[in-house]
């Protein structure tokens, strides 16, 4: 293949037609960050000093200087003369280094253009053709790192001698493995976008689709990626240099630092090796900062995001919470009054997003509420505030009591100490909320003896019976959550939930997902958890239908407000809010057979 | 598991085979007389011969291809030119000094990379997550013949605290076996060239651990941890557990950095590892040795990326069973 399909791609660039109107891509995103932009600035810099070297360079490098006395100006300290001071022949060290900064850079420059060429059209066919021809590609490029880069280069210097071409033929084939793989996968993604497609319905051939409309999506990510390598590329040639391995005669920023490794002169004269290196650093920390830059914005990570921090909920909410409801706390086991909560934005541009705007329940032991919902009516914003498991940015107010006590005055370790124990929470996602490498047997062994103090043998006990009980045989307790079905996960959570005998169970749309036999399997256990135990339950569902049947009371939101509360009997019965009479009319009128067989 | 075993093991000796082939081509397109490059130019013609014949190279390729990969496999890898010894023989040594060098480092260095990692993750933007994450990529972006040739200047040449170089005081009495590492003179030498490896190969396990574990500290289940009621630290715990999965497979995709830096720290700090002895054969056109130490070296590089992929099978389950 020849240079000439790619040229095109460099005249579209990433602002081509085809990109506009569509949120910025990668490189744009890495543009705004200031490091960016300032390892680009070093970078270009460092180019600059290459390109006029000759100019700029004080004196010949190779020129042997005198001091004013006549003396040769040899193993001299930095001074006004000599700013990187002098070798022990008196030759100039800034000079050389400016010189040299030519070599390193061209020979760098050169060998990564071989291998963001070969990476580049690699990744594009493997991307575009896809099937034996993608997966052929990949195996070789999985090979090509097989060699270890160092000693496959001094191996060949050995056999071919010390040349620029073994330098530039090395990295060209070994390192080419990056570029191919990022630009495949940015393939894979434009390939499906509609300007492709039209042009593959227009009759384009799939060489025209491929270099004149994919291609130049992918070459501003090419161009960083080669930037990248033009360091590794200036990194290794370095590092042969140093060895000593530089064609004779060469100079580089290598060979510096190989001159004065070899002078023996090291202990009085650390000038000499300590310039060469520290422009190496600057140059590779600025390359860096640009492709760690792109990298994120392609993973999208602007802002890395923790986990909750009780500490930093608790911090945001002192300030937040309102003065709680005065007088005595309330007899309920559970009662929440006027509970709010509202999202502050991470960004400046964006606008706070109230979640939750005004809610109040009581739940006493024994009892069964639904809090039903469309999803952004803030339904799991509500029970996640009682749980107190909101992210950082949530400001939550108003009262909310468990057990006479406020839940937001009592400290990490009381809260701790209460979970599981008496309140207890069946997630929305039950495939992410086990942890994937542990068997699932154990997870409950561990949450029991996190809060009792028990023998292994005993957990290991409690944990059977709780698996028994939700129909799970406990001998495929030893397996790992992956191996579960949907239904086995959700059931093996609320074993969990249950072991401890919580006297409060939140369940977060425990059945979304779920076929209707094991929905009802579900709804059933939760059901046997209230009557054993005498637990309250709260449930969090988005099908008012099927709540409806086993909740003694209902909450219907909508929007961050209650549009109805009451008994079950009365809001089915008796809605007196259109909102509520939509959503029950719309679950009547779902295929009938959805929820007959729970009457049964 | 014992299906992917047999296949990655396959694999592996597929991949050995064609490095062991690609050698032989190697050497043998050496320009000029191969036989010149196997016997030493400066024989006499007759003498020559009689060598070439011994080598078997005056047979044909192919002939010779199969007795060099007979050989291979027995770990016959001829003589050295400098050593008069066998190639295996010297290369057990030198692989016995390296690998007191660099397996400490790697220890080190992945034990102290998933520590720090998990520690900045955790606390992002702190202070701390700020001068770690910093310093290592200055690490990173320092190169490594220049961190030990400034570190050698200042604490071996300037401070005086540490050797300047090499295994061993010159003079001091030769122990054979494995003893001779645990004399104090070998672990004063040893002390320098250590930290600054390990410094070196603990970049990429500590910037890997820090991206995987903030990923896995969004994940679901380290919520469901702060659900049941479990301690920050427990949970910190679980996220590291999961977190230590990216970072064995990053194993393969770093093997050549790390061969690379312990190749320049042997040199700069003149130990006797298989790093410096590629130097040395190059240097004094000792071609056996050449072959063998490489052939060494991209055998071990593929037995370890073998074994990472092994390791991450047994640590996530979700590998293993699929």
């Amino acid at each position: 293949m020849t240079q000439k399909p790619i040229e095109p791609a460099g005249q579209g660039g990433p602002t081509s037609p085809n990109t506009a109107g569509r949120p910025p891509g990668p490189i744009r995103r890495a543009l705004r960050e200031n490091n960016v932009r300032v390892g680009l600035i070093i970078f270009s810099l460092i180019v600059l000093v290459a390109i006029f070297a000759p100019m700029i360079a004080p004196y010949d490098p190779q020129e042997r200087l005198r001091t004013a006395d006549g003396e040769l100006a040899r193993l001299l300290p930095p001074q006004r003369d000599y700013w990187m001071g002098t070798t022990n022949f008196g030759r100039d060290i800034l000079s050389q280094f400016i010189v040299g900064t030519r070599r390193t850079l061209s020979v760098g420059a050169i060998a990564a253009f071989m291998a963001v060429f070969i990476g580049t059209n690699v990744g594009l066919i493997a991307g575009f053709r896809g099937g034996r021809v993608d997966n052929l590609l990949m195996r070789t490029t999985d090979a090509a790192y097989a060699l270890p880069f160092l000693p496959f280069a001094i191996v060949l210097v050995g056999i071919v001698g010390r040349t620029d071409l073994i330098l530039i033929a090395v990295i060209g084939l070994l390192f080419w493995r990056t570029t191919a793989r990022v630009i495949r996968s940015q393939v894979l993604t434009t390939k499906e976008r509609t300007f492709v497609k039209a042009a593959i319905a227009g009759g384009a051939s799939p060489r025209r689709v491929l270099y004149a409309h994919i291609a130049p999506n992918v070459v501003a990510l090419a161009l960083v990626y080669g930037m990248l390598l033009i360091a590794e590329a200036v990194m290794a040639e370095a590092s042969l240099s140093f060895l000593g391995f530089a064609p004779p005669d060469s100079l580089s920023w290598g060979t510096i630092m190989f001159d004065a490794f070899t002078s023996q002169r090291m202990r009085q004269a650390w000038w000499w090796p300590m310039f060469p290196g520290l422009a190496l650093m600057v140059f590779m920390y600025s390359v860096y900062s640009v492709g760690q830059g792109v990298q994120r914005a392609l993973r999208h990570m602007d802002t890395p995001n923790i986990g909750p921090s009780t500490r930093r909920v608790r911090r945001a909410l002192k300030r937040s919470v309102s003065v709680p409801v005065a007088g005595d706390p309330p007899d309920a086991l559970v009662a929440v009054e006027n509970l709010a909560v509202t999202y502050q934005p991470r960004t400046p541009e964006e606008q706070p997003v109230p979640a939750v705007k005004d809610i109040s329940f009581r739940l006493d032991a024994g009892q069964m509420l639904g809090i039903v919902g469309e999803s952004g009516s803030g339904k799991t914003t509500a029970v996640r505030a009682l749980l107190r498991l909101l992210p950082p940015t949530a400001e939550v107010s108003g009262g909310m009591w468990f057990e006479g006590r406020d839940l937001y005055r009592i400290g990490d370790s009381e809260l701790r100490a209460l979970r599981w124990e008496h309140l207890a929470f069946v997630p929305q996602s039950a495939m992410n909320s086990l942890n994937p490498v542990q068997r699932v047997e154990n997870q409950i062994i561990e949450a029991i003896r996190v809060h009792r103090d028990v023998t292994r043998a005993q957990a290991k006990e409690m944990c059977a019976t709780a698996l028994q009980q939700v129909g799970i045989n406990p001998a495929r307790g030893r397996l790992y959550p992956h191996q579960y079905s949907g239904g086995m996960r959700q059931r093996a959570l609320i074993a969990m939930a249950k072991v401890l005998e919580p006297t409060l169970l939140v369940a977060d749309e425990p059945t979304t997902g779920l076929d209707v036999v094991v929905q009802d399997q579900i709804m059933a256990d939760l059901e046997r958890v209230r009557e054993e135990l005498g637990t309250a339950i709260t449930i969090v569902s988005h099908d008012l239908a099927l709540v409806s049947e086993t909740c003694s009371s209902l909450i219907v939101m909508r929007d961050g407000d209650v549009v109805e509360a009451g008994p079950t009997d009365r809001v089915v019965s008796d809605p007196r809010d259109p909102y509520t009479r939509m959503l029950l009319s719309s679950a009547h009128g779902a295929p009938a057979g959805t929820h007959g067989s729970t009457g049964a | 598991m014992t299906q992917y075993l047999t296949k990655r093991l396959s694999v592996m000796l597929f991949t050995l085979w064609i490095v062991v082939t690609v050698t032989f081509f190697l050497f043998r397109a050496v320009p000029g007389d191969p036989s010149l490059v196997l016997i030493g130019p400066e024989i006499e013609a007759s003498a020559a011969d009689s060598i070439r014949e011994s080598f078997g190279l005056d047979r044909s390729l192919g002939v010779q291809y199969w007795s060099y990969l007979t050989n291979a496999v027995q770990g016959d890898l001829g003589m050295s030119f400098r050593y008069r010894v066998p190639v295996s023989r010297v290369l057990t040594e030198k692989l016995a000094n390296t690998a007191v060098l660099v397996l400490p480092a790697m220890l080190i260095a992945f034990g102290l990379g998933a520590l720090l990692g998990s520690y900045t993750a955790v606390r992002p933007n702190s202070r701390v997550d700020r001068f770690i994450t910093q310093f290592f990529l200055s690490v990173k972006s320092a190169p490594s013949f220049w961190i030990a040739t400034m570190a050698l200047v200042t604490f071996s040449l300037w401070l005086g605290l540490t050797p300047s170089g090499g295994m061993t005081t010159p003079g001091a009495p030769r122990i054979e076996g494995l003893e001779r590492f645990f004399t104090a003179d070998v672990l004063s030498h040893l002390i320098l060239p250590l930290v600054i490896l390990a410094a070196i190969f603990t970049v990429e396990p500590l910037l890997t651990m820090r991206t995987s574990m903030t990923e896995i500290l969004n994940d679901d289940f380290v919520e469901f941890g702060h659900a049941k009621g479990f301690s920050r630290s427990r949970i910190t715990l679980h996220a590291a557990r999961n977190s230590l999965l990216p970072m064995v497979s990053l194993i393969p995709s770093i093997a050549g950095h790390l061969i690379a830096g312990s190749v320049i720290i042997e040199i700069v700090f003149s130990w006797p590892g298989m790093g410096r002895e590629i130097v040395d054969a190059v240097n004094r056109f000792d071609y056996p040795m050449m072959q063998g130490t490489f052939m060494a070296i991209a055998a071990l590089a593929i037995m370890v990326n073998a074994f990472a992929d092994i390791l991450y099978t047994y640590l996530d389950p979700r590998v293993r069973l699929t």
